[in-house]
């Protein structure tokens, strides 16, 4: 995979010298400023539904392995 | 296990804490910070849960306007500068409690900049604070880890995941370094701490307890020998939920690293915790290059637009800040600094204004909210405001008291019962037929008689001792079941006497 | 009433005309699609799924509508679709082609889902791709190989290879695809169908599972102009769900191909892009390509060449952006929630941390975990600026390159494709050959503007050629009427649609 990587990383190197610093980033193709939602809630998923496709689940939650450390 | 400090008077004298603080506070919007999902306490687990907070393939994240405005006020109550232009960006980590495995938060285009806060110390000194911003993200779930001592997550053998709180929206608040607070760093930082708790409540953004976990703060310490000296090595202790956990945090992280720094030894950067049993921190995770959150922008969220002309609408919205209140209403009162702090100290700042504006004298209203009512708190082990009793019914009490158709003594037992939960003081009063006996027959009748069973006390009475006085209205006391008014009584007894 | 195979090769239009006629009902169309499909599966594969029986039922409720109730709904009612599986269905199990989402069963419809069934269109099942859209052969499905039915040796593109297959072979009169850096066009291009890129946020995104967030577009997948452009118009619009969506109603795209069935362009100018044909290009694909810009010539249209210097970077910018986007839309699949959990082996930790990498290792496929690795690294601290910074500032440059081309032409043309379709297995252990498959496609996909392919017949090899028409952000009619214009010119010169030289040995014996 590695000599794969290293194809892909030429054809990109090329990029690097159109960026000149008197360019501006685009980050959305499509200039739109937000749209903010009202602060109105609907009904949630059921948790039954929420649960339906876990891999695991106990008392309403959903299990993970032992988890190593805190964020 | 444990770790060397040095004395606090020895570490301050030696060396100059810089601290920082990044404080999380948890909106009380209706609805989540990217969908519709409705936020409460107490919920069963993963039933406030949409596609998009449960992170389900497809979803997709919309702003909620009150989260936004939210954020421009506790903003302009910090002097931040209000960005135009803001931005949403992705964090890019693993973990089991987070649906998407990134968290959408700010980063180098947050809503607010560049700000301060003024805080009062105890004996009135004002610190500035400054901030460099306070930016929006959302929440991640919850764990709970099983299988281990206390639920701790050392020993536990797998974990619960409940993904209500994820998405719920939060306001990181992020100082600068602190400098110049000396051997005050963990009172500027307690003061600091509440002073934003007050500004949240002020403005009804959050509901900021502590103990709920609506606000938590990573407190950041490093030394240095002298204010001249480039900053030194920081400890970051993550998560401190308590004002007193995080004072004795920075008292405790300034001893610790004193004495490391002192033997010539060097500071790990690294995460740490603060343990309340212990009350002490504990090491965590050594920070390294590895933690890259890979931040880029969320290309699922467009540029966030606050207009000049919005935020001076929410600027004439503002109400006033927790501090210049305290001022208005310390003068409004006529109360000492010390009356005052009392009053800030037991939360009672709310409570005692809305029970004078219902009528109470202020000296009323704190000798209630102070006194019975804040034992009563205490005991209970809640908070003065979630006692069964409200402003109108201490203001209800004190115009009876005022009317003279209840006594102290009456006046305590309506209380009890109004904590009981039996009705409004007017209510208990005709229930109870509580009446003071002032003036009529009957207390003429049942002083003469506690007068005729006493006579070495008429003796003493006569001979100038007012001593005994109490047993006498004591005794009338229990003859009319408390109704009768002391002062009355002693009033009779005198002329009763001389007569 | 019809014979199956005279049915199911009527266009959408045509179908929903012998609807309005009652000639036929929905469930005579869904039935007739469904034999097909039980036909043509065995060597076209192009499915993954199929609702049968959930599609007769959507079929019963349109035919049991009043007329009135009929009369209110879009031109396509009652009329089947098939669904890349890409796009999140309630019920319906949804997989992107991937072993980590096997056996999903989505709680919620996407946006595009909940309009098709609001305009009571039948959903025929959910079509193959390459696992999350990553590729341009669908060889990268997790489950199968999906056949072009011009030549079941060869691919049908991708990734959106099982709604063009599908289209293409008439197992589906529509279908739906997503297009991140060309998945509905080059597939269109390799099977002879119209395949369209609208404007990004011209339709929603809400549902459609997230390969590359800023470039990913659903659009329509066709036999004919006209019925995309009903279909586009059915499934845009705004929508508060998505952030990226534009505040504004579907732009008028059936006029447009109306319009441009009267195949006059006079006043048309069309612009053709000097880095987007030449050098690398098939020469029956080219000679396809010239002889289309002719017969625009000959409708009135004033051709002229325009330059965009800045394609040369768009290869290594949507490398760029595209896997960094992808790395953390991917990042959610992690043995958690839904989805597959695949634990450590015992003499391993059994760890959450773990359970995520062995999860991810047994679930993804090559190129997802290339394009994860490729997009973790250029999003890391030291490389930002270099990589994805400047990958960002191309997708400036060719904005303004298409800016520029638009005012001097007012709509863009190219090739779709370099090549026409290639057989399995040839570029699989190329990436780099496999990636310029779509070096005509994803200038569209960074600049945001909206693109389609439709055919222009048939290469020196027997296979489809597509033709590509690119038009300026939230215009898409524009590019609608010379489409339906050269579609209508080369049937004509064709005397019969393209698909009449297909061979369909899978309708064989389909009439009782």
């Amino acid at each position: 995979m590695q000599s794969e990587l290293n194809v892909i990383a030429d054809a990109i190197d090329s990029v690097q010298e159109a960026a000149t610093a008197d360019v501006e980033p685009t980050a959305n193709p499509v200039p739109l400023e937000t749209y903010l939602r009202p602060d109105v809630p609907v009904t949630p998923l059921p948790q039954s539904e929420v649960l339906a496709a876990a891999p695991a689940t106990a008392d309403g939650m959903f299990v993970a392995p032992q988890i190593l450390g805190e964020e | 296990m444990a770790e060397q400090l040095m004395k606090y008077s020895e570490a301050v004298k030696k060396f100059d804490p810089v601290i920082g603080l990044e404080t999380h506070v948890e909106l009380s919007t209706n609805t989540k910070l990217f969908c519709p999902a409705p936020i409460s306490f107490g919920a069963e687990p993963n039933t406030e849960l949409t596609p998009v907070s449960l992170g389900l393939p497809g979803s997709l994240p919309v702003i909620n306007e009150a989260a936004v405005d939210y954020a421009i006020k506790l903003g302009l109550a910090l002097h931040c500068q209000i960005n135009e232009w803001s931005q949403f960006s992705r964090k890019n980590y693993f973990y089991p409690d987070m649906p998407r495995d990134y968290q959408i938060s700010q980063y180098d285009k947050p809503t607010n900049g560049e700000g301060y806060l003024d805080v009062e110390l105890e004996d009135g000194t004002v610190f500035r604070v400054p901030i460099e911003r306070a930016h929006i993200e959302d929440d991640a779930g919850k764990n709970t880890h099983v299988g281990g001592a206390d639920g701790r997550i050392e020993g536990a053998d797998h974990s619960l995941v409940d993904y209500n709180r994820a998405g719920v929206p939060l306001i990181e608040i992020v100082t600068k370094p602190i400098e110049g607070a000396g051997d005050r760093a963990p009172e500027i930082a307690g003061a600091y701490m509440r002073a934003i708790r007050d500004i949240v409540r002020a403005l009804n953004i959050s509901h900021a307890r502590m103990e709920q976990g609506n606000m938590r703060a990573d407190v950041n310490v490093s030394l240095r020998r002298d204010p001249s000296d480039p900053f030194g090595t920081r400890s970051e202790t993550k998560n401190v939920n308590s004002f007193r956990g995080i004072e004795r945090t920075i008292q405790y992280e300034i001893r610790r690293q004193a004495a490391i720094l002192d033997k010539g030894g060097e500071i790990l950067q690294e995460t740490r915790h603060w343990d309340e049993a212990s009350q002490a921190t504990a090491g965590g995770r050594v920070k390294s290059d590895a933690d890259d959150y890979r931040y880029f922008p969320d290309p699922d969220l467009v540029m966030l637009h606050i207009t000049p002309e919005h935020v001076d609408e929410i600027r004439k919205q503002m109400p006033e800040m927790p501090r210049e209140r305290r001022n208005r209403l310390k003068g409004e009162w006529n109360f000492s600094d010390i009356e005052m702090r009392d009053v800030v100290n037991a939360d009672a700042l709310d409570l005692i204004e809305e029970t004078v504006k219902l009528g109470a004298t202020p000296a009323g209203a704190k000798k209630w909210w102070l006194g019975e009512l804040s034992r009563e708190a205490n005991a209970k082990g809640v908070a003065l405001e979630e006692l069964d009793i409200t402003p109108q019914a201490v203001a209800d009490v004190e115009r009876l008291i005022a009317d003279g158709k209840l006594n102290d003594k009456l006046a305590k037992q309506t209380v009890a019962f109004v904590l009981k939960g039996e009705g409004t003081p007017e209510q208990i009063v005709e229930a109870h037929g509580f009446k003071v006996v002032s003036d009529n027959g009957a207390l003429q009748a049942a002083v003469q008689e506690a007068l005729d069973a006493n006579p070495d006390v008429v003796e003493k009475l006569k001979g100038g001792n007012m001593k005994p006085m109490g047993a006498i209205i004591g005794a009338v006391m229990r003859a009319t079941k408390g109704q009768a008014d002391a002062k009355a009584v002693t009033k009779i007894v005198m002329e009763k006497i001389k007569g | 009433m019809t014979d199956t195979t005279e049915l199911v090769k009527l266009s959408a239009v045509q179908m929903a005309e012998k609807l309005r006629a009652k000639e036929i009902t929905s469930r005579d169309l869904v039935s007739a699609q469904l034999d097909v499909i039980d036909a043509a599966e065995p060597s076209i594969k192009a499915f993954l799924t199929v609702s049968g029986e959930a599609a007769l039922e959507q079929a019963d409720a349109f035919d049991n509508l009043s007329d009135s109730e009929k009369a209110e709904l879009p031109e396509l009612a009652g009329v089947p679709i098939a669904i890349k599986d890409m796009i999140v269905t309630k019920g319906i199990q949804t997989t992107a082609a991937s072993r980590i989402l096997e056996g999903w069963i989505p709680p919620y419809d996407a946006t595009v889902i909940e309009k098709l069934k609001a305009a009571h269109m039948p959903l025929l099942g959910k079509t193959n791709l390459d696992e999350f859209a990553q590729g341009s052969s669908t060889e990268h499905s997790a489950y199968q190989n999906t056949s072009n039915p011009w030549d079941v040796e060869r691919v049908p593109g991708g990734s959106g290879g099982g709604s063009a297959a599908a289209v293409s072979s008439f197992e589906a009169p529509l279908a739906l695809g997503t297009d991140t850096g060309g998945s509905i066009r080059q597939p269109g291009a390799l099977t002879g169908t119209v395949g369209v890129k609208p404007t990004y946020g011209g339709v929603s995104r809400f549902g459609a599972i997230a390969m590359a967030s800023s470039l990913d577009q659903i659009g329509p997948v066709t036999r004919t102009v006209l019925d995309s452009a009903l279909l586009q118009e059915i499934i845009g619009g705004h929508d508060k769900r998505d952030s990226t969506s534009i505040p504004e109603g579907p732009r008028p795209m059936v006029a447009a191909a109306r319009e441009g069935q009267r195949r006059d362009l006079k006043g048309l100018k069309v612009g053709l892009v000097k880095e987007l044909n030449g050098e690398g290009f098939q020469p029956g694909v080219e000679a396809r390509f010239h002889e289309a810009v002719d017969m625009l010539t000959a409708m009135g249209a004033e051709v002229v060449e325009v330059s965009c210097p800045n394609f040369k970077y768009s290869l290594g910018a949507y490398y760029i952006i595209m896997p960094s986007e992808v790395s953390s839309n991917l990042a959610r699949y992690d043995g958690m929630r839904y989805g597959l959990r695949v634990m450590p082996p015992e003499d391993v930790a059994q760890t959450a941390a773990n359970m995520m990498a062995y999860t991810r290792e047994a679930g993804f496929g090559d190129e997802v975990k290339r394009r994860i690795i490729l997009g973790t690294y250029a999003l890391s601290a030291g490389y930002y600026d270099a990589w994805y910074g400047s990958a960002q500032k191309v997708r400036t440059l060719i904005i303004n390159d298409f800016k520029k081309a638009f005012e001097q032409a007012d709509v863009l043309v190219s090739p779709t494709s370099p090549t026409t379709a290639f057989k399995f297995g040839e570029k699989m252990d190329d990436p780099l050959a496999m990636y310029m498959n779509d070096i005509a496609t994803i200038p569209a996909n960074l600049a945001g503007v909206p693109a389609m392919s439709i055919p222009a017949g048939l290469s020196d090899d027997g296979l489809p050629v597509g033709f590509q028409f690119i038009a300026p952000q939230q215009r898409d009619e524009v590019m609608y009427k010379p489409a339906a214009a050269l579609e209508a010119a080369l049937e004509e010169s064709w005397g019969a649609p393209i698909w009449s030289s297909l061979k369909t040995p899978w309708l064989d014996g389909l009439n009782k």
